[in-house]
């Protein structure tokens, strides 16, 4: 531990923790992933990735959590967490849709897909169907252009689009 | 001309290692193992490679440049952040031939003298982290990575790391940030990640096409390398062809392919028998191109001297029903969302630029506001900490300078008839 | 000298510049008179060239470059006023101030803010931005002392650079990104670092501002006189801000041989020496069991007239006096000459609960001699009983300095747990109270003995073994440019210092030694002769009772009169105790409480802030004040009152 984060990271330590929600093999495996790197703070980003895996999205524990695990001060946690579009903070449904509103997409009718879909799951951006199912937030190119409009479901590309193709997509997840 | 980067992106499960290695894969490291790491440095400088992420930097002189500084640890990264809008050319080669990169990057740390890489690689490319990281245990089974790669004493270590969203992070000194955990914001130059970088060692940065043309490099020679494309920047270009065509996709051609050949043979033509409006010919930080440059080739210089770049090779159409606009207000709306907020004008200026676009499409746009975006412009150019602000403003620019009159059109007070669909835009 | 060869020579704006090489084009800018504006770059933190404001033009160069962080090549030619510059400035002005509030009339920053004066000089004048500002809650507290204006931030990163690399607390950050950039702290937590007032002062804006000056006066009304902080052994420079004879603020006031320019809170913050209390602002005099207020005249006549009384009827040694480690050298040098000159007695000390004694010896036997520069050059600093994390908290931050920048080894030997042991090297605790046996062991390690069986059981029913010491003598390198810190207060009587000059000299010469005291003056105060058994300059003299010594005596009615300086800086409990059995209790005080209540005379003092005073920081830095307000009413320097006493009593 360098010098520069043993500070912080002792102050953290000060303040009784709850006890951990977070798994034994969570911690295990951000641990291995320390082992990629010549400073364990680079792990910062697999970890959060991982948590959100597991979680669906990040919260103050999960901050502390990885701040203890990784000896990088709280703040700073915070701070490099945030700056990722793709790291969130509000639970999300069992499926998450990203829906590409950038150029290519935009071009062959992101919004109006964007318009069925809010209709169909009858929720905003960033918000969960009342049924926990999906939740859906825009993001920027996918790099699914040539199958413009794209999305991302979960892990899912699904190109080419329509209104009514959607439909049938969204019935792919339960 | 015979494929290579795509050589085998048509063979049927060319991701695993016995398919791959069955068509040539890793057949390149042996002998590039039997080269002296000066010399295949040499050798790719010779070639005159290029790099493929958009800045065009001589891939052969970045190599030396790290290679000459004295020390042990040295980083080779993988630049698999393509986030550039409209880019999707890497991901053919992530997804479908991850061992010509893998194979690519064994050789360039055997040359640079890095023993350990990391596969920098967006988080909207899930699929392809699945397969790398597959691949990358393939190789390591195989003996293709490791201590002592294929007997030879060499060591490369390699891995994938996962970004989270955030399009500077394909900014190099940003990329370094992020890997170490930091948030992705650029690094004051010099140094150069070239003699201070990742964790503050020597590393070079490759975007994965250029790191794809190592292995053919080796395998062809220089000299022979060279030939191909321009003989200002040889070898294949990838370029990922997407918008108002028929046949969009990722195609490798020459280097100086025309616009008109990639947008007309390879993809297709315009959709639905419309006319060709504008085309941005390297990514969305591209100055937009209009019909009249159709047959400006697609290299480095010839669309530098149209007023555009090569930038990443992605090619976007617009048709004649598309509102520049709307067009440029999308690519706004990106640009301000990714601003890293590090220095004042990227981070003020293309906030303003995204809010007076806002309010153009929303009908209240004022005769005065199409110089004021100009102005704003300005006042961003040359003045950013790292090209991200640069680039924003080359859309606004570009597509004032070809399509002012739409822009006319929409401030004019009388509105064009389209409001409804722009407003969508503003979510 | 290698470093003349390394000299460039250029131009800018027409004046050749020669500096040396790697001088960023800023500094080297500076040094010939030429300024540019800043608003990212500090010159004690590292280069972030974020701001953009510093742009000049280099002949030949295709575009603008910062001057913050771009290195002055040799030969170039650079421009800082050309129209192209000029405009940029002017660009990035409208851009900065596009989303400001622009809520000067009502900012505490209005008059001291760079954003306001380089808009007045470099602003565009007028903006052309007609949208809707970005809007944040405003303001939102950081900790019960800072507070944040998000809306007013332009996100220099000065504070949380500070963070980062000063007082390495690490409590901000930047959250979000691009325009939603904002600074925080970690939700739930607050931004509790002892050195958070710093950020107020390096925010070139109004963003971060203090709660003790929020709204309580304007930069411009203020007078601004130069001061010592008061408030620890460090003895910062400060500024001392004030308005209509109060004291509004202190800034830093940068002195490289101490503070660097910062300040920790404690002294920043702790210029309200009321606590909310009444002065007193005239002599009190006890008639009939009671206090009542009388003139100087009588108090004077009253104090000479009972302290002759008392040396006539019981002798000199039933006098003492109680000088102060936090008064000036001055008044305890006036009050030892009181004691020993005018009373004759031997009864001289600054403290009650404290022999002020083993501390002077161990400056008189020529330790002590460390200067806050020499952490910057040391080899390796080893640490026993100190805590400056607590106690002086400037020398705190010149510690993390050398560890972060120069990677200076610590060994911290404490009996409690203290901030400094995380940057160690190695660091052991050992039980209160060992510490002799601790130094013995210690020497005995630096000189590689071994033999000190019967002390090492002592140490390890506490925990500590010789190999522990050892290895972390191995693992500090001490060596002859080691620096040992030694806290003062734990040099109880002789022994202990002839055990760490002994230790000192095992290391070899070239070793520098500091005592630790966490008094402002108690360098000072021994060096005065406020001690027993020292005159000024630590010449030797008779020893009489130390100041417990003289609480016990006194108690028991065997010391009769007690005259104590600075009544707000010693023990309470000890003064009522002495009180028991005194039959005159005369003492000099700020405010009349239990303590100074239960007095025969009662001088209202002047505080630190209203009179001139030399205090000798704990690396021996000997530093005067001007004093900055008037005392309040008839209150008068302790000085001027002992003097005239001396004077009476000469009669």
């Amino acid at each position: 531990m360098s010098a520069q984060h043993a500070g912080r990271a002792g102050q953290t330590a000060e303040r009784p923790e709850r006890k951990s929600v977070f798994s034994n093999d969570l911690v295990e495996r951000i641990e291995k992933a320390t082992l990629r790197y010549p400073d364990r703070k680079a792990a910062l980003i697999p970890a959060l990735n991982m948590i959100q895996r597991e979680l669906g999205y990040l919260n103050r524990d999960a901050v502390r959590f990885v701040a203890k695990q990784l000896s990088i001060p709280e703040s700073e946690v915070y701070g490099t967490a945030s700056f990722y579009s793709l790291l969130g903070w509000q639970p999300t449904g069992r499926h998450v849709i990203h829906v590409c509103h950038n150029l290519s997409c935009s071009l062959l009718g992101a919004e109006s897909l964007i318009e069925h879909l809010e209709k169909k799951l009858g929720v905003g951006e960033g918000e969960v169907t009342p049924d926990g199912r999906f939740s859906y937030a825009r993001i920027e190119c996918i790099g699914r252009c040539d199958g413009a409009p794209a999305i991302l479901i979960d892990d899912d590309y699904h190109g080419n689009l329509t209104p009514e193709s959607i439909e049938q997509v969204l019935e792919q997840y339960t | 001309m015979e494929k290579m980067l795509f050589k085998r992106i048509d063979v049927p499960n060319a991701a695993d290692i016995t398919v791959a290695e069955k068509h040539g894969a890793y057949s390149q490291v042996g002998k590039a193992f039997g080269i002296k790491p000066e010399d295949l440095v040499n050798e790719v400088k010779r070639s005159g490679l290029r790099g493929r992420g958009g800045a065009g930097f001589p891939a052969g002189l970045k190599w030396e440049l790290c290679a000459r500084v004295p020390g042990d640890v040295k980083y080779l990264l993988c630049n698999a952040d393509e986030g550039e809008p409209g880019t999707f050319k890497d991901r053919f080669i992530l997804e479908q031939d991850p061992h010509l990169l893998i194979e690519g990057m064994i050789i360039a740390g055997h040359a640079i003298g890095a023993q350990q890489g990391y596969i920098y690689l967006r988080a909207e490319y899930p699929k392809a982290a699945g397969i790398l990281e597959k691949a990358i245990e393939q190789a390591y089974a195989k003996g293709f990575l490791g201590k002592n790669i294929l007997g030879k004493g060499v060591k490369f270590d390699l891995s994938v790391h996962g970004g989270a969203g955030a399009y500077i992070c394909g900014e190099e000194t940003a990329l370094i940030e992020s890997l170490e955990g930091k948030r992705g914001q650029p690094r004051s130059r010099p140094p150069f990640p070239a003699s201070s970088g990742a964790w503050r060692k020597p590393t070079v940065i490759n975007n994965v096409e250029t790191l794809a043309n190592i292995p053919f490099i080796v395998a062809l020679g220089a000299e022979t390398y060279a030939k191909i494309g321009e003989e200002s920047a040889p070898g294949p270009k990838l370029f990922a062809v997407s918008g108002a065509v028929n046949n969009p996709g990722g195609f490798e051609l020459p280097m100086g392919t025309t616009l008109r050949e990639i947008i007309y043979t390879h993809a297709g033509g315009i959709k639905d028998g419309k006319q060709l409006k504008a085309v941005i010919p390297g990514g969305a930080s591209t100055p937009m191109l209009t019909a009249d440059h159709l047959d400006v080739k697609a290299d480095f210089n010839s669309l530098m001297a149209a007023g555009s770049m090569l930038g990443s090779g992605a090619v976007i159409v617009m048709d004649d029903t598309a509102c520049m606009v709307n067009v440029t207000a999308v690519l706004i709306r990106f640009f301000e969302h990714e601003s890293c907020g590090k220095c004042t004008p990227c981070r003020e200026g293309t906030g303003w630029l995204y809010k007076v676009y806002r309010r153009i499409l929303s009908g209240e746009g004022k005769p005065d506001d199409v110089d004021l975006l100009l102005s704003i412009c300005e006042s961003i150019r040359g003045k950013c900490f790292c090209p991200l602000g640069e680039g924003a403003i080359q859309p606004v620019l570009s597509s004032i300078a070809h399509f002012r009159s739409d822009y006319e059109q929409c401030v004019n007070g009388r509105g064009c008839g389209r409001e409804e669909q722009c407003r969508k835009v503003l979510h | 000298m290698t470093e003349q060869s390394k000299l460039i020579t250029a131009v800018i704006d027409g004046k050749q510049v020669t500096v040396a090489a790697g001088t960023m084009i800023l500094k080297a800018a500076e040094s010939i008179g030429i300024t540019i504006p800043v608003f990212c770059y500090h010159p004690r933190l590292t280069i972030s060239g974020s701001c953009r404001m510093c742009l000049v033009e280099i002949e030949g160069g295709s575009k603008p470059v910062t001057a913050c962080s771009t290195e002055l090549a040799a030969g170039v030619v650079v421009y800082t006023n050309t129209p192209t510059v000029l405009e940029a400035r002017r660009e990035i002005m409208e851009n900065l101030l596009i989303n400001h509030p622009l809520d000067c009339p009502v900012c505490d920053k209005g008059g001291e803010c760079l954003l306001q004066d380089h808009a007045y000089d470099w602003g565009p004048g007028a903006s052309r931005f007609t949208e809707r500002k970005r809007l944040f809650r405003k303001p939102i507290p950081l900790s019960d002392r800072i507070l944040l204006d998000r809306e007013r931030c332009i996100l220099c990163t000065r504070c949380v650079r500070f963070c980062d690399e000063i007082s390495d607390h690490r409590e901000l950050a930047i959250l979000e990104m691009g325009g939603n950039s904002e600074i925080a702290v970690a939700p739930d937590r607050a931004f509790d670092s002892q050195f958070s007032g710093n950020t107020v002062e390096l925010c070139p804006v109004g963003a971060l501002t203090s709660t003790s000056f929020r709204f309580k006066a304007r930069p411009w009304e203020m007078a601004r006189l130069p001061g010592i902080c008061p408030f620890c052994g460090c003895g910062c420079s400060i500024d001392i801000h004030t308005r209509s004879g109060n004291i509004m603020r202190f800034m830093a006031r940068e002195n490289p041989a101490v503070d660097d320019g910062w300040l920790c809170d404690r002294g920043r913050y702790g210029f309200d020496l009321s606590g909310g209390s009444e002065r007193l602002t005239k002599p009190l005099v006890r008639k009939q069991g009671r206090l009542v207020a009388v003139s100087w005249k009588e108090a004077i006549a009253t104090a000479v007239e009972k302290l002759r009384r008392a040396v006539s009827q019981y002798g000199p040694g039933a006098v003492g006096g109680i000088g102060s480690a936090w008064s000036s050298s001055e008044e305890n040098d006036l009050l030892q000459r009181l004691i020993r000159e005018s009373l004759e007695s031997h009864n001289v000390d600054c403290s009650l609960t404290d022999d002020g004694r083993p501390a002077a010896l161990a400056l008189a036997e020529g330790l002590g001699t460390f200067t806050f520069n020499d952490i910057d050059r040391a080899d390796s600093i080893l640490m026993i009983g100190a805590d400056p994390s607590r106690y002086q908290p400037i020398l705190d931050l010149r510690l993390k300095k050398a560890v972060i920048t120069r990677r200076t080894p610590i060994f911290t030997l404490a009996s409690t747990d203290g901030e400094m042991a995380r940057y160690a090297r190695e660091s052991l605790r050992y039980r209160a109270g060992s510490e002799e046996s601790l130094l013995r062991l210690l020497t005995a390690a630096v000189k590689k003995e071994k033999r000190y069986d019967s002390f090492e059981s002592d140490l390890r029913a506490g925990g500590l073994s010789r190999e522990a010491i050892d290895r972390g003598l191995e693992r500090a390198g001490l060596g002859p440019r080691t620096v040992v810190l030694v806290n003062a207060s734990l040099l109880t009587d002789d022994v202990r210092v002839y055990l760490v000059k002994e230790l000192v000299a095992a290391m070899g010469a070239g070793a520098s030694t500091g005592l630790l005291f966490d008094s402002a003056n108690g360098f000072g105060a021994r060096t005065a002769g406020a001690v027993p058994g020292y005159l000024p300059g630590l010449r030797p003299i008779d020893r009489g009772m130390s100041g417990p010594e003289m609480v016990v005596a006194a108690e028991r009615s065997t010391l009769k009169a007690l005259y104590i300086l600075n009544r707000e800086h010693h023990d309470s409990a000890a003064v009522a105790r002495a009180r028991r059995g005194a039959e005159l209790l005369i003492c000099h005080a700020l405010f009349l409480d239990e303590a100074s209540g239960s007095g025969d005379i009662v001088f209202p003092a002047a505080s630190v802030f209203e009179k001139q005073g030399t205090f000798t920081n704990t690396a021996g830095l000997a530093q005067s004040t001007a004093p900055v307000l008037n005392p309040p009413g008839e209150a008068r320097p302790e000085s001027t009152v002992i003097e005239e006493i001396m004077e009476r009593l000469k009669q």
